[in-house]
């Protein structure tokens, strides 16, 4: 196992020096990508929170996901319902339907969306990206409330039943806090799927409309790249990690996001 | 209170989805397909073109398109193969560790998945600078001197593939292994077997639905992948998504993009499928080998 | 026993069946107000399907559920003033106990001062006192039981309707809580019908069993009496254990039957109807069976002899049949030994005589 555990910690540096890298950079004094940095100097961090494009993307990348993660909850949900408990007769047509979206490769959606946006007005549009999100968060949603809905105890609801509660009642009272881990773990992966999501904001948000990915996109290709962006790719690593050991020690990072294929 | 039968509340429940995927997802891509088949971009003046092949003989018989073709399914063949003899042994280690240990390997392993890919290829980039990192080390040892160009080049992207695509493979990995239960690997110890021998006749077989569902599902995301090429890449290494993307957005040949992205989807899909039934063969005819 | 007036809970004609199979087979069943009911039988007798149906969980194929005179088909579940505690008690896992029994009451916008004091009384019933805050993962399996008995009681339900509840837990237990509900049905005095496999349960706790087998009724009466004159072999076999004679009737006279199986010689009462030359099933249970050292026409060879405590198992032959017989344990070891020649007497009055299966075809 000697060999095995040199190895695996060999790719484990590999997988963070690229992420580790970011932070010397940014901390450079000049504005020039190198390393090691010429001069030491906060600035690019500080910088951050003045950079008025970039606090708008980041603000509108977060209201995006914000709206989508809610979104295909509230529609994935029901749905997981309706397939799991409704004697719908063609229940591994609907699943396959449903996650369908994910095995195409996303250029091909987001081109197919591209050219049917743009004749019915919604090119452009902050409600044409969210329903593109929404196209390719869904199937995952549906994935992992249903892995819920079908652990519900349905003793609790007849028992619940029995005491005197209406479907709706119960529905609220008992059922909807048995999902509670569910929903929270499905909200939590669709949030940081659209917020991380490039190609599609890349495609179909406006001149002027860019979510942070697509803004960082863009200065690394176009516009020309300050230190600031090294910055910033830093801090959302140390968030990323934050959240991963998170979700690690409470949920349990590999049953949920297994269940997405 | 009238009871609604339970089969309409089901499919009123369904509604909202089957609305969403019928209006945003099989018709974009049903409208798509038509446009793969008209002669020219529709315009305001022309909205109707007639309907030809002439974009897929064009793609089909320019042998720029069909080495951009053959340059997507080779990247994508060689990040696979990477990334899954990458995975497999890290995802093992998992399975056997727990902990804070388990946690820290977890990270490094699925971080590009928890942060966004262009954080990744900065990262990547930096390294690769013409006097970046790499650069630098090795001229430390004395192996080079002078910039290297390392970005651009067919190594760079695939390395960076495989790094943005090694979180994907993990986790389905880790599932699969997970689900060995331990006492077949006892059974196997007690019986005699060495190390080697378990892991070629018992674990792999075992795990071989998750090996291909991870082969899949790698393959097909980096052979249509579009931010490393386009920003590690370059156009050393056309790809077939770099042209989907110019024809798309700059060059408004939406027609061409079309047919281009059919192709992609065709290839992709084919070679996944032709490479599951493949497995499939194989693993039926051996069934009994490995019992 | 109780008043014949308007029985709780009455099944009329009530037949069920589960993707081709039949489960309830035209069932009528009456259940007066206050007993304790027990369906007693087999798995897949039909015994949990007719609670479900009583409780409005599923709905019959044919015929009617009554329950209070009024036929229930159109009534959903909360609106049967049933209380129902299943077998894996169902407690709400994210309630307390407090909120748990007082789930019922709850939903009824009760006050939230009655509220506390009903629960309080429940939780004086079960002698559950000091429990209110935890929750039900923190709770033992009995005491997990007595909640769930609790919130089934809190709202003053009509019947209660228990499904194997003692199932889950451990022998000593088991026997615990079965005096406890036979003690809380006494001082509440609900009408309660009970599902169970066990015959002890139904034994110790009611006050009619109801055997069921391939979903139906087999007999339904006093425990005394549903052990000491069971109508059929089913019966006999299911609740007790019994030695089964197939016999020719010899002879019929002075109010007696002799009949003989092998070189066995059995007395019973004649019953109307019984002639000589017929055959007849016999039965007598392994307790009433006297030993004694000696020959005579009865006469057996112990195979077995074992010790089980509270008493002493015999398995002897006689004739080509072999008997269990059961006997309370002498001053110390066995009485009799394998390879004994004993004498068989089997009293008239404890002799069974079986009517012929009543199975459908």
């Amino acid at each position: 196992m000697v060999g095995l555990r040199i190895f695996v910690y060999a790719v484990i540096a590999l997988m963070l020096l690229p992420v580790l890298i970011t932070f010397p950079v940014a901390l450079t004094a000049t504005s020039r990508i190198s390393f090691p940095p010429a001069g030491l100097s906060l600035r690019w961090f500080a910088s951050i929170l003045t950079d008025q494009v970039l606090l708008q993307s980041i603000a509108r990348s977060f209201w995006l996901a914000l709206t989508v993660a809610v979104l295909s909850i509230a529609i994935a949900l029901p749905c997981a319902f309706a397939a799991q408990r409704g004697r719908v007769r063609y229940r591994n047509v609907l699943e396959t339907l449903i996650t369908s979206p994910r095995m195409i490769p996303q250029i091909v959606l987001v081109l197919a969306l591209l050219v049917y946006f743009e004749p019915i007005g919604l090119a452009q549009k902050f409600a044409g990206l969210v329903i593109a999100h929404l196209v390719v968060t869904i199937p995952f949603a549906f994935r992992t409330l249903l892995v819920s809905v079908a652990t519900l105890d349905r003793r609790l609801e007849a028992s619940s039943n029995v005491l005197g509660a209406t479907p709706l009642q119960t529905f609220r009272l008992i059922v909807l806090p048995q999902l509670k881990t569910g929903m929270i773990a499905s909200f939590i992966f669709t949030f940081i799927l659209s917020f991380n999501n490039v190609t599609l904001a890349l495609f179909l948000s406006g001149i002027g409309q860019r979510t942070l990915p697509v803004e960082m996109f863009t200065r690394m290709n176009v516009a020309g790249m300050t230190p600031v962006i090294p910055a910033i790719s830093f801090v959302l690593s140390v968030l990323g990690v934050m959240l991963f050991v998170v979700l690690d020690r409470t949920i349990g990072v590999y049953r949920f996001l297994a269940a997405r294929e | 209170m009238p009871r609604l039968a339970p089969q309409a509340i089901s499919l009123a429940l369904l509604v909202p989805i089957l609305l969403l995927l019928i209006f945003f997802f099989l018709f974009p891509l049903a409208y798509l397909l038509h446009l793969s088949a008209l002669a020219q971009q529709p315009t305001l003046q022309n909205p109707l073109p007639e309907l030809s092949f002439v974009n897929y003989a064009k793609i089909l018989q320019d042998s720029f398109y069909l080495s951009m073709s053959l340059n997507s399914v080779l990247v994508g063949l060689s990040t696979t193969f990477l990334t899954v003899a990458i995975a497999y042994p890290v995802a093992f280690y998992i399975t056997r560790i727990s902990g804070w240990e388990r946690t820290l390997i977890s990270v490094a392993c699925l971080l590009p998945i928890f942060v966004n890919v262009i954080v990744s290829i900065l990262g990547w980039y930096i390294l690769l600078l013409p006097f970046g990192v790499v650069q630098q080390a090795l001229a430390g040892l004395g192996i080079v001197s002078g910039p290297l160009q390392l970005l651009r080049t067919f190594p760079a992207l695939v390395a960076v593939l495989v790094y943005e695509h090694l979180p994907f493979a993990v986790l389905i990995l880790v599932s699969s292994l997970q689900a060995i239960p331990a006492d077949k690997i006892n059974a196997a110890r007690v019986l005699g077997a060495g190390v080697p021998r378990i892991v070629f006749s018992l674990i792999i077989p075992l795990t071989m639905p998750g090996l291909v569902a991870c082969v899949i599902l790698v393959f097909s995301l980096s052979a249509s992948s579009y931010l490393a090429p386009i920003l590690i890449g370059g156009q050393r290494t056309p790809v077939l998504p770099l042209a989907i993307f110019s024809y798309g957005t700059e060059l408004q040949n939406w027609p061409l993009a079309a047919a281009l992205s059919f192709v992609l989807l065709v290839l992709v899909v084919t070679i996944s499928y032709g490479f599951a039934s493949a497995m499939n063969r194989i693993a039926k005819r051996g069934q009994w080998e490995f019992v | 026993m109780r008043a014949t007036a308007n029985p709780v809970l009455r099944f009329d004609r009530v037949s069920k069946a589960f993707q081709g199979q039949i489960v309830l087979n035209d069932l009528t069943l009456e259940m007066q107000q206050g007993e304790f009911l027990t369906l007693l039988g087999p798995s897949g007798c039909g015994k949990t399907t007719s609670l479900n149906l009583v409780a409005g969980l599923i709905k019959p194929d044919a015929g009617t559920i009554f329950l209070r005179g009024k036929a229930v088909d159109a009534l959903p579940p909360r609106r049967r003033g049933l209380g129902l505690v299943f077998q894996s008690w169902a407690l709400f896992p994210h309630m307390n106990v407090f909120d748990n029994i007082g789930f019922g009451l709850k939903i009824r916008s009760a006050p939230s001062a009655e509220i506390r004091k009903r629960v309080g009384e429940m939780l004086d019933l079960v002698r559950l006192p000091g429990v209110a805050e935890k929750f039900p993962s923190q709770l033992s399996g009995g005491m997990q039981q007595r909640v769930a008995l609790a919130r089934a009681l809190v709202t003053r339900p009509d019947l209660l309707l228990l499904d194997e509840p003692l199932s889950n837990l451990d022998a000593a237990l088991r026997k615990e809580m079965q005096i406890e509900l036979r003690r809380i049905h006494s001082e509440l005095r609900v009408s309660t019908l009970l599902v169970t496999h066990s015959q002890e349960e139904a034994l110790v706790m009611s006050d009619r069993i109801a055997v069921m087998r391939s979903g139906i009724i087999q007999c339904i009466d006093t425990p005394q009496r549903v052990y000491n004159q069971p109508p059929t072999r089913f019966v006999c076999t299911f609740v007790g254990e019994a030695n089964i004679f197939k016999c020719r009737v010899d002879e019929v006279a002075q109010g007696e039957a002799k009949l003989s199986c092998g070189t066995l010689k059995i007395i019973v009462e004649a019953q109307p109807g019984i002639v000589a030359g017929q055959t007849v099933v016999a039965a007598i249970r392994p307790e009433n069976v006297m030993l004694a050292l000696g020959s005579g026409s009865n006469e057996a060879v112990i195979m077995d002899a074992v010790f089980k405590g509270n008493n002493i198992s015999y398995s002897a032959v006689a004739g080509g049949e072999i008997l269990n017989i059961v006997t309370p344990p002498p001053g110390d070891g066995c009485a009799f030994a394998k390879g004994d020649r004993v004498l068989l007497t089997f009293p008239k009055s404890k002799v069974i005589l079986l009517e012929a299966e009543r199975l459908d075809a």
